[in-house]
């Protein structure tokens, strides 16, 4: 792990080491906290923030970790579809370096486009950028800068833990939480010359970090965010 | 529950003093403009009358008359353009006299203000001897313009009063006697054009009428201005006085020779003088929520520009300003000409307390304003804001980004509504401004064409995101939809066509008039 400063970091690490001891006991049950209780147990400090549903199955806290990173590959409708729900429950959020972006896509997705503050063009000043909104909005999806070295993202991923913000990167990120792609895409409701786009059924694959060699594959509606079958994984968990 | 004309649940209407002055911005132009018997003037602002004096009223000239037709019945009538800075400043003496009298002065706007009359009469002995001592006081600020005064119970009636009071007598209404005293008088006193024509049409001509109507039906009706005019209406205006701080002028200006050229070096040496500005506004209470800039360089090119603060302004954010507007769009472009005077002008001031917690409500809400309002320091003013939906055709005008601090454009048009040309399902999630070209062939490799009956010549094959792509299988289409385009120079008809390539991404094409294709939007 890079870069772990910040007192709620601390704080998550000392935990962990208890868990892994055995020390911590559940007070409700007195059986030590699992892993996902420990998770749980870190709540406050690092929030989960909600997903649309046919995503939630993806992720291992069922949203996004605040001070998470996660990379999506391709296609910007996955990245302003997992900044959508945390959104529209009431969270600041923002979108840098995305200077295309819909706006009525995303308001579709139910992002609430009054509490998005939106940076079409940082330039250099990416890191800085990204670091200062990262004090105010829960949830930041951003077009990752080319190239980006191990060592700045390292001090931006510092922040966001400091922070309690979750990134959705846009573009290659050196080590995210999770790596999600648009698998599959599939459009209703438009032939050979007839209709017009319709329903729009995806399939998102993740790879998580902590689950190297092995994807989860989730099938949704969007923009409406329903899942359409349940999560599946394929490939086996390098230990 | 509710009773017919019921003002029930409301607290009795304050006991309030008004003072008109009427023409005022008359009696705001300078003394040599005013100077001279037999001089008729009037006061005009785009092309419409807005006030005058006696003899261009006796004349047949009246406000809201067109400009042209004033000249017509009074060819020697002497125009002077509106300013509502001039009517203001005039207006000081006239206030800082009559708060000699009666502290907690309200500015409804120059020319008009009110005060509470509970306490000042009491203290100087009656209403009709605290009517007295403000125009004795009025009369002493020397602008030679006598007020009308009206007392009476509510702000409303006191308005009321005193248009009816002469410069000599007050109209004072005695206590409890504010709804007889409107009763009588017609709908159009409420100042809502709009709604005194309806009532007139539904058959309610006089306040009184209306004060009896239902309040629940009123609301129902008529919305929560529509129940505020009733109760004002029913003497129970329920607007109570609230004394406007006293207006100094607060304003730095900072001159130089030879004229500064660098942006950063003008900020700098402003710098003290702006937080001076900002704490001497403090002392008083008060915070600047807009002020204006005038900049003057070297060549004599001068421009002013108001700039409004979501919150209100610290000192940085008033440099931040200031090199905004110096800079223009591009930030760290060279100035064209050497600055040699600015001046930073806070044009409206409000009570400190009212912002402890920041217009945005709680304490997240002021950490977003403060760090936005730090990225704009790095990259600039228009470089932060929120998206707002407009109406349009296509996607790129249905969008668009408005710098944070800034209210959303007004005439915004309704992106529900059913737009020529709108496609429904999902919206594209990229939008590209200006289109992106692309290419669509069919089978033989031919270009797509449209026939002028808007049919494709041949069923679309392939498709190239990038000119330079390797051309990808079409998967599905749908279209083409003529779209008349009411800039398109000779009327000439564009197409949009939406497909699937083989990857199972969505597009949104458009075919313009020289027979190109291009991308005006991508669906995931």
């Amino acid at each position: 792990m890079v870069g772990m400063r910040g007192l709620p970091e601390e704080r998550r690490t000392r935990l962990e080491d208890l868990v892994a001891a055995g020390s911590v006991v559940s007070a409700a049950s007195g059986r030590p906290v699992s892993r996902r209780a420990e998770e749980h147990a870190a709540g406050p400090v690092l929030p989960v923030l909600p997903v649309l549903p046919g995503l939630a199955g993806l992720l291992p806290e069922g949203g996004l970790r605040g001070g998470g990173v996660y990379a999506v590959e391709g296609s910007v409708l996955l990245g302003a579809a997992l900044l959508a729900e945390a959104s529209r429950s009431g969270r600041w959020g923002a979108v840098v370096g995305l200077p295309a972006l819909g706006a009525e896509a995303l308001a579709q997705l139910g992002a609430r486009l009054d509490r998005l503050a939106v940076v079409p063009a940082p330039g250099r000043s990416w890191a800085n950028v990204v670091g200062t909104l990262a004090e105010a909005v829960s949830v930041i999806l951003a077009a990752a800068p080319a190239g980006i070295a191990p060592a700045e993202a390292g001090r931006v991923e510092a922040r966001l833990r400091q922070q309690g913000c979750a990134l959705v990167v846009q573009g290659g990120w050196p080590r995210p939480d999770a790596r999600l792609r648009l698998a599959r895409s599939e459009w209703l409701g438009i032939g050979a010359g007839h209709g017009h786009l319709g329903e729009h059924r995806v399939a998102v694959a993740a790879e998580l970090r902590r689950e190297a060699g092995r994807e989860r594959f989730a099938e949704l509606l969007l923009p409406e965010g329903t899942a359409l079958a349940p999560v599946t994984a394929i490939g086996a968990v390098a230990s | 529950m509710s009773m017919g004309g019921d003002i029930a649940g409301h607290a009795p209407a304050e006991r309030a003093v008004v003072l008109w002055f009427p023409d005022w911005p008359i009696w705001a132009l300078p003394e040599e403009a005013r100077a001279g018997e037999g001089v008729s003037l009037a006061v005009v602002s785009q092309g419409r009358v807005r006030s005058t004096n006696e003899l261009a009223r006796s004349r047949g000239v009246t406000g809201g008359m067109r400009l042209r037709e004033a000249q017509g019945r009074d060819p020697q009538l002497q125009l002077h353009e509106e300013d509502p800075e001039r009517d203001r400043r005039a207006f000081e003496p006239v206030v800082r006299a009559l708060e000699e009298i009666a502290s907690g002065l309200q500015l409804l706007r120059p020319g008009l203000c009110c005060l509470r009359a509970n306490g000042p009469a009491r203290y100087h002995g009656g209403e009709p001897r605290l009517a007295d001592l403000l125009r004795e006081a009025a009369l002493a600020a020397g602008t030679g313009c006598l007020p009308r005064i009206g007392i009476a119970d509510g702000l409303f009636a006191a308005q009321q009063a005193a248009l009816h009071a002469s410069p000599e007598a007050p109209v004072i209404v005695p206590p409890g006697g504010s709804a007889a005293f409107l009763a009588p008088l017609p709908v159009g006193a409420l100042q809502r054009p709009e709604l005194a024509l309806l009532l007139i049409q539904l058959g309610v001509r006089t306040l009184g009428d209306f004060a009896a109507l239902r309040a629940d039906a009123v609301r129902d009706r008529f919305g929560p201005d529509g129940e505020l005019a009733r109760l004002q209406a029913a003497g129970a205006d329920p607007r109570g006085i609230r004394p406007t701080p006293p207006a100094r002028e607060h304003a730095i200006e900072a001159a130089w020779e030879p004229g500064l050229e660098r942006v950063d070096e003008i900020a700098f040496s402003i710098r003290a003088r702006v937080e001076q500005l900002v704490s001497a506004l403090a002392v008083e209470g008060l915070v600047a929520t807009v002020v204006e800039l005038t900049a003057a360089d070297e060549e004599g090119g001068v421009r002013t520009r108001a700039w409004r603060h979501p919150d209100w302004f610290r000192a940085n954010d008033i440099l931040d300003r200031v090199r905004w507007q110096l800079q223009g769009a591009a930030p760290g472009a060279e100035l064209t000409a050497p600055l040699v005077r600015l001046r930073v002008r806070v044009t409206s001031a409000d009570a400190g307390t009212s912002h402890d917690r920041g217009l945005w409500g709680g304490r997240g809400e002021d950490q977003v304003h403060r760090a936005l309002t730090r990225v704009q320091s790095l990259l600039g003013h228009g470089a932060v804001g929120t998206f707002a939906l407009t109406g349009g055709r296509g996607p790129a005008e249905r969008q668009l980004l408005v710098p944070w601090g800034e209210p959303e454009p007004e005439g915004l048009r309704d992106p529900a509504q059913p737009w020529p040309g709108r496609l429904p399902g999902p919206a594209p999630a990229v939008v590209f401004d200006p289109p992106a070209p692309v290419q669509v062939r069919d089978e033989s490799g031919a270009p797509l064409t449209v026939s002028p009956r808007g049919r494709l010549s041949a069923q679309p094959d392939s498709f190239s995101p990038e000119v330079a792509a390797r051309p990808m299988r079409v998967r599905a289409w749908a279209g083409p939809w003529r779209l008349e385009q009411r800039w398109w120079a000779q009327g000439e008809a564009v197409h949009r066509l939406q497909l699937v390539d083989e990857a199972g991404c969505g597009w949104l094409l458009r075919l313009d008039a020289s027979g190109s294709w291009s991308a005006e939007g991508r669906y995931q």
